[in-house]
């Protein structure tokens, strides 16, 4: 009877960086949530709070309403991008921790193999 | 309380269900809300601007809550994975316990203590959830605003000068948006930290169950030592 001799369980690379990127992650989509409610929250408040659109529709340029507005049309253009790149980090992070399973389970596999003649002999007596 | 929330898991493929069925829900919503604006922008300019208030406002309002209402949905399914994920946990747990049950009790490996996430992971989870939700009322709230705004015509709105109670709602609407829709992501984020923990736990257990196969055995081979180095004896 040949028997596959287990090794114990390796941790792999992914296990290592997986971590990494779900604070990647976490910390991404934290900055668009903060730039969202301080920067952009503001930025608007300031544009159409006292401001007919008359008012909006005459600012030349240089002044501060019409720095508003491009800050109200410029950041949103990479913020949410950004979010994205922030959810797709979470999602490689996840792909990362999956793609360790197959490796747990063979080596688990291969410590089975070698328990079962075990088990047969001492169930033999 | 952990046995609780196992229970609870166990319902999982409800909260699937109840995900499905309000993003399905939003598409319907979002369909006949395309229909209303179908209907709004065959009509000219000045008869939209001064007399087709109430599609206008239906359409602000709806594009103000649905996108809410949506990742509720997407919320609730994210959730039942983490539910799912739950209930894999218990199961390999249940599984290991049974299967030391068959050693000596003076001999059996201690069960290992699980990773520090691991019971966090639900409340991370219910976290998420509650960000969804704050983020549908918030929406839902600024949906009613629109509609106060959107129920006068559009040159009206334009002239709103400074101090105007219409001015300051649309300056709420504007502002409240700029946070919001980040927000939501937030609960995305939430949820899938849930997620990331309830596999780093499967992960560790099912490492931690293999060794533990391997103790077993040892414990296996010292017990029927001992059973043979007695009945030499004998």
């Amino acid at each position: 009877m040949t028997t596959t001799q287990p090794q114990s369980p390796t941790s792999g690379w992914q296990l290592r960086v997986f971590p990494l990127f779900t604070l990647l992650g976490w910390v991404l989509i934290l900055v668009s949530f903060l730039i969202g409610l301080f920067v952009l929250a503001p930025a608007a408040a300031s544009y159409w709070g006292g401001n007919a659109k008359a008012v909006r529709d005459a600012a030349d340029a240089g002044s501060a309403l019409l720095g508003q507005l491009q800050t109200l049309n410029v950041i949103p253009r990479w913020l949410e991008p950004l979010t994205f790149l922030g959810v797709a980090s979470f999602m490689l992070g996840i792909a990362l921790e999956f793609s360790t399973i197959p490796s747990l389970l063979r080596n688990r596999g291969q410590v089975l193999s070698a328990t079962f003649p075990l088990i047969v002999k001492l169930g033999g007596k | 309380m952990q046995a609780m929330i196992g229970k609870m898991a166990r319902m999982y493929p409800l909260l699937v269900l109840m995900g499905f069925m309000i993003v399905a829900i939003a598409f319907v919503v979002g369909y006949f809300n395309s229909q209303t604006a179908a209907a709004y922008f065959a009509a000219s300019k000045a008869v939209r601007e001064t007399t087709l208030m109430a599609q206008r406002a239906s359409i602000e309002s709806t594009g103000l809550w649905l996108p809410y209402f949506k990742f509720l949905g997407i919320g609730l399914l994210m959730g039942g994975i983490v539910m799912a994920l739950r209930v894999i946990i218990d199961n390999l747990r249940a599984a290991g316990q049974e299967v030391l049950g068959n050693l000596p009790a003076e001999k059996r490996p201690a069960l290992p203590t699980p990773p520090w996430y691991a019971p966090l992971m639900p409340m991370v989870m219910m976290l998420g959830e509650v960000i969804f939700v704050a983020a549908l009322i918030v929406g839902l709230s600024l949906a009613g605003i629109a509609r106060q705004v959107f129920a006068h015509p559009i040159p009206e709105i334009d002239a709103a000068g400074a101090g105007s109670a219409l001015l300051a709602q649309a300056q709420t609407i504007q502002s409240v948006a700029a946070w919001l829709v980040p927000f939501k992501f937030l609960g995305v984020a939430t949820e899938f930290l849930a997620i990331v923990m309830g596999l780093a736990t499967i992960i560790f257990i099912l490492g931690a169950q293999t060794e533990m196969i391997d103790k077993g055995i040892q414990v296996a081979r010292t017990v029927r030592a001992e059973v043979n180095q007695k009945t030499a004896k004998v």
